[in-house]
């Protein structure tokens, strides 16, 4: 039996489409100079104008757009290295062996990884890239989704049928496959919310303190010029601080997130 | 008991003593070069290799770790570039302020978030706890430096209460206890900032936690036998809660010192959160590893302080050998 779409997905999924298509809805938003700066926001010039321009003239739904894009860009990004990361040392912990205990042992030094000052570290040495961001951000994260397919695994493999499946001589390998990996969605799931939500507020505060990647605009960059111009531009603030705050229920709204961080 | 806590002492120091040693790695392999950063454009041959001297850079990568573990095991961090003083001392001027932000929001969110939380469990579905949960959510998801410039434009701007940014009064001399109000002032802010994250946190973890509890048998006994619901709340729900309060503080520490340093640089305080940034950005060698290293070991002892807490009010994990 398949259950609907959940509504925040049919938002998120809008939200990708948009966001993917910035450059062709509206083309160097956030480079050219569009409008006259501050321009109020106005229907009369289409999709540019709709929220108005910031105080170099650029249109800020164009900016909001490009800055969706990289939130969404570095939060998938670091999801896909931390899930089959996680998802493989998780299993393998589970697991008696010396490779199992360098496993968990592993996953326990890297899970006290204070991810933001790495983040900071690597933008400030090693240049502020996006790809960078990723990286720092998938490799420190992995060890929530490993803690937690460890917990899973370890229940499970306490369960009669899986005990039936080991005795039978099934492989290791395909006893994770086929036994365990599909037991562990749930947790996956949550784990998966939590890692997304944390990459999304990660990106934007190393946009805000001004570490981000120079050649796109981040939405905490975004924040950061609206709070320097104080109260000329009020909707600036709101609208970069509203699809953050958007974005980030979304997401806890479509898939619980874990308490654990 | 002692063993065990050995034991934790000894796995704690060999987590710092590993990832200290891989961002110092990191570090030395990052491209640019620290001599022409503070030597200039036009250092002459002299200069260069008489500042490589004076910092040690003309050595090889395996010495230079040695000299730098040494330094580490006799609490020595090296010399900051910028400031041209031990790394220690500078760390050690600004941890107050991070400390003055972290401790009391810490102390705040979960005083506060629990004793809500408390009551809010008694009636999980009812208005005010659903609209107290809506708001910690949109609490919770709001970017900190976000909530930080609301509250000034509220609290400072527009009210005039309380002031927006550092740390003293500059135009008053205070002294005595009307310096130590100012501060209060100063700090009230940016622990709101800080702290309210924690707070709905803390709050949404509580809530779930003990309505859960409320829901076993063992609080539908306590009531049975005539306990009033606060004093069954309060001796048969709250405790088996707080196992996984205290966890969940002890591994949001982390969290708190991101908020703190966003929090800083905000409010222009000068806490280690900020002089991290600063020393990231200015390429000072020394003082970037110091600093990571004295978050690394604050977020472990974080941890581990909530785990000897967790032991002591679970007799059940005070025989375990973990």
């Amino acid at each position: 039996m398949r259950r609907p779409l959940h509504p925040a997905w049919l938002v998120l999924i809008l939200m990708s489409l948009l966001a993917i298509m910035a450059e062709q809805l509206l083309p160097q938003a956030a480079t050219a100079r569009l409008l006259a700066p501050f321009s109020p926001p106005s229907w009369q010039a289409g999709w540019v104008g709709w929220l108005g321009s910031d105080d170099l003239g650029r249109s800020i739904s164009g900016l909001l757009l490009i800055g969706l894009r990289e939130s969404l860009l570095v939060a998938v990004g670091s999801l896909l290295l931390a899930l089959p990361l996680g998802c493989v040392l998780g299993l393998l912990s589970a697991f008696q062996g010396t490779l199992a205990q360098a496993a968990e042992r592993l996953t326990m030094t890297c899970q006290v990884l204070p991810r933001f000052f790495l983040a900071i570290l690597v933008a400030a040495f090693y240049g502020a890239t996006r790809e960078g961001l990723i990286l720092v951000l998938g490799l420190s994260s992995w060890p929530l989704v490993a803690r937690l397919v460890r917990a899973e695994t370890l229940s499970l493999l306490q369960r009669p049928w899986l005990i039936a499946s080991r005795l039978d001589g099934v492989s290791p390998w395909r006893l994770a496959w086929r036994h365990l990996l599909p037991h562990a969605l749930q947790p996956l799931r949550a784990a998966a919310s939590t890692v997304f939500g944390a990459a999304v507020m990660a990106e934007a505060a190393i946009g805000f303190i001004g570490l981000g990647d120079p050649r796109y605009q981040s939405l905490g960059a975004l924040l950061a010029q609206a709070f320097g111009l104080g109260p000329l531009l009020p909707w600036l603030a709101c609208s970069a601080g509203g699809l953050l705050l958007g974005l980030i229920l979304l997401v806890q709204w479509g898939l619980p997130p874990t308490d654990e961080t | 008991m002692t063993v065990s806590a050995l034991r934790r002492l000894a796995g704690m120091l060999l987590t710092t003593w590993l990832l200290a040693s891989a961002v110092f790695l990191l570090l030395q392999a990052a491209p640019g070069d620290p001599l022409a950063a503070l030597g200039g454009d036009f250092q002459s041959t002299e200069t260069r290799a008489h500042l490589a001297q004076e910092l040690g850079l003309n050595r090889s990568l395996g010495q230079r770790y040695v000299d730098w573990l040494n330094g580490l095991a006799q609490a020595d961090l090296g010399r900051s570039y910028a400031y041209q003083r031990p790394v220690l001392e500078v760390i050690l001027e600004r941890l107050p302020v991070t400390f003055a932000i972290v401790l009391p929001a810490l102390l705040g969110a979960a005083l506060l978030g629990v004793a809500l939380g408390f009551f809010a469990a008694r009636a999980p579905h009812s208005g005010v706890s659903r609209l107290t949960a809506a708001l910690c959510l949109l609490l919770f998801a709001i970017p900190v430096y976000w909530l930080a410039h609301l509250l000034v434009q509220g609290f400072s701007l527009h009210l005039g209460w309380l002031p927006a940014q550092g740390l003293r009064d500059l135009r008053a001399m205070h002294s005595g206890a009307a310096a130590w109000l100012d501060l209060a002032l100063h700090l009230l802010l940016p622990i709101c900032a800080a702290g309210l994250h924690q707070l709905a946190a803390l709050f949404l973890i509580a809530r779930t936690r003990i309505a859960d509890e409320m829901r076993a048998p063992h609080f539908a006994t306590a009531i049975a036998k005539g306990l009033s619901l606060g004093h069954a709340q309060w001796r048969h729900a709250l405790p088996q809660a707080a196992l996984s309060l205290v966890t969940l503080l002890g591994m949001r520490f982390a969290a708190l010192l991101t908020s703190a340093t966003l929090v800083e640089i905000a409010f222009g305080l000068p806490g280690i959160g900020r002089l991290f940034v600063d020393a990231a950005r200015g390429r000072d060698y020394p003082l970037v590893l110091g600093v990571f290293l004295c978050v690394l070991l604050l977020t472990l002892l974080a941890n581990t302080l909530s785990d000897l807490l967790c032991r002591q009010l679970d007799p059940r994990l005070r025989g375990a050998q973990r």
